[in-house]
């Protein structure tokens, strides 16, 4: 379980002439948590962007196996590289199942039906809710219809942008718990977060970005005793 | 659609094939203006009920079409099939040339860009030599009105069945996915600039086969008729009225409308045009969502769906 999935070097990325990330190092292995978290304005959503080859960048980055860089947006899609985005941008007047079925929408395999049922395994309030529009649920249950939604391309490696964005406590852990059983059917997750606390509480592994740049990385343990780490993100004790 | 409807939709248009056998002259053209109608507005709902984006754009097709069949017969003594071909491969080259750019605006700079053209394509067309100029051009006479109406018919329910398969395809999701969320149909692997090309081309297709159709049949081409935008709004009426990303709500809309208007104009000549809009008034107060949402369930048939437009509408 040791292969790289997703493996970036010297990455470089910008709007224009306005440089966001410099010279960033990255790798996400099958089967881990990894987090990446930093302040606002730090470049994790660029980062996303990048790598979901929305905007233009330099340097290295390889996703399973395959130069990641001459990818389109919906190739990388295709590839199994899925996004849930920040703020969920569900289809409000569609139904959740209706959602579901857009996340297949690009899938060619005939396994759309037995995906449903993995996905509905995780999330049963889904399931319950299937006929209900995404856009009249609660936050939290939308952002698991993002989720489930995403989960229906099939991805080999999930990235969600700020999960916990505007959710009560109680729902993040709801969320953070279906994360780990993600992670038990062997899937790849990279969390993009703000909330330290819950990204720690998850990940295996952790990136701590600052102004574009990887300040920290390692085992949460690690980080989590970093005093740096601690005294920036955790909230200090002394 | 389900396949009790489809079957009942293809027996209709079995029924009007006959159409010419059993009605009079007038009846018949009649029925050739209502199925290019509908056509055009089925064509147009490929792009404006299934993505949302309002086209005024769609009469430079229609007109291209026109254009397209007059010029190969006239000048090149071309037959109508290969006029009609060149025509639509004409109209589908402009669709790709303007889609590619301003497919990439949204919203309503969308349809500000695509009103511009009708005017600008008038514009060329009334200064080319080869289009008759501001004259316009006399295609070769045929008196064959049966003809006509069997090949508006077909070309209807060829649009149609091309709209259902894409109610049904991977692509039809991709362009319901534009409508209703843009950036997240980009999240979802779908590249919106693409599949909005790609209906725009589809519509320009069955719109410029009614125009060169439509111009066969009236033997008569000039700028002002070709790229009408009075048309234009007349697709956008009648599949707002029908039910826009529906299969069948564009073609009962259009000839409920024909109709009415046709009927307005025997009765009352002149204030035909102001009746009609008072009709599309209230049918966008009351069913805003057109006559397929009232079909679809015969439960809204109640007084409380019309009120609870009203409220939605703010009126």
């Amino acid at each position: 379980m040791t292969k790289d999935i997703l493996t970036i070097k010297g990455l470089n990325a910008g709007y224009g002439a306005v440089p966001v990330l410099f010279d960033l190092d990255l790798t996400v292995r099958e089967g881990e948590i990894v987090s990446m978290v930093g302040s606002n304005g730090a470049g994790k959503t660029t980062l996303l962007r990048a790598i979901s080859r929305i905007i233009p960048a330099t340097g290295t980055m390889t996703f399973d196996g395959e130069d990641l860089l001459p990818l389109k947006p919906e190739g990388a899609f295709s590839r199994g590289l899925v996004q849930v985005p920040e703020g969920r941008q569900l289809f409000g007047h569609m139904t959740v199942e209706e959602n579901m079925m857009m996340g297949a929408n690009r899938r060619r395999d005939g396994g759309v039906a037995e995906s449903f049922e993995r996905v509905y395994a995780l999330f049963p309030k889904m399931k319950e809710r299937r006929r209900q529009l995404a856009g009249n649920m609660s936050g939290g249950e939308q952002q698991m219809c993002a989720m489930a939604r995403a989960l229906m391309a099939n991805p080999k490696l999930l990235v969600i942008d700020e999960m916990s964005l505007g959710l009560a406590p109680v729902i993040v852990d709801d969320l953070l718990a279906i994360l780990t059983d993600i992670r038990a059917q062997g899937l790849t997750v990279l969390l993009v977060e703000q909330d330290v606390f819950a990204a720690f509480s998850v990940a295996d592994r952790a990136y701590v970005m600052e102004t574009g740049r990887i300040v920290r990385e390692g085992p949460i343990s690690e980080l989590a005793n970093d005093p740096a780490v601690r005294d920036a993100y955790l909230g200090a004790e002394h | 659609m389900n396949r009790p409807l489809l079957i009942v939709s293809l027996l209709v248009a079995a029924g009007l094939a006959t159409l010419p056998w059993l009605g009079s002259d007038t009846m018949i053209q009649f029925g050739i203006n209502a199925l290019l109608l509908a056509t055009l507005a089925q064509s147009w709902n490929i792009l404006g009920g299934f993505t949302g984006y309002v086209s005024f754009g769609n009469s430079v097709f229609y007109g291209l079409g026109t254009y397209g069949t007059a010029i190969a017969m006239t000048n090149y003594n071309l037959p109508f099939g290969v006029g009609l071909a060149i025509g639509a491969v004409v109209a589908m080259i402009a669709a790709l040339l303007v889609g590619l750019p301003i497919l990439r605006l949204r919203g309503p700079y969308f349809a500000i860009a695509t009103l511009g053209l009708n005017g600008a394509m008038m514009a060329i067309f009334s200064n080319l030599p080869i289009a008759g100029s501001n004259i316009g051009l006399v295609l070769p006479l045929t008196r064959n009105d049966a003809m006509f109406y069997e090949l508006a018919l077909g070309l209807l329910v060829a649009c149609s069945l091309t709209v259902l398969w894409i109610s049904r395809a991977r692509f039809g999701m991709g362009l319901i996915a534009v409508r209703e969320d843009e950036d997240a149909a980009g999240s979802m692997g779908v590249n919106a600039t693409r599949y909005k090309v790609a209906a725009l081309v589809m519509a320009s297709f069955f719109t410029a086969i009614a125009g060169g159709i439509h111009a066969y049949w009236s033997t008569f081409v000039d700028p002002a008729s070709a790229f009408d935008s009075t048309l234009n709004v007349r697709m956008v009426i009648s599949v707002v009225f029908g039910g826009p990303g529906t299969v069948l709500g564009p073609v009962i809309g259009s000839f409920i409308l024909s109709t009415v208007y046709e009927v307005l104009a025997s009765q009352i000549s002149t204030a035909a045009a102001l009746l009609f809009g008072v009709v599309i008034v209230l049918a966008v107060i009351f069913m805003p969502k057109g006559l397929a949402d009232i079909l679809r369930s015969r439960r809204n048939l109640t007084w409380r769906y019309f009120i609870r437009n009203i409220r939605e509408n703010r009126l």
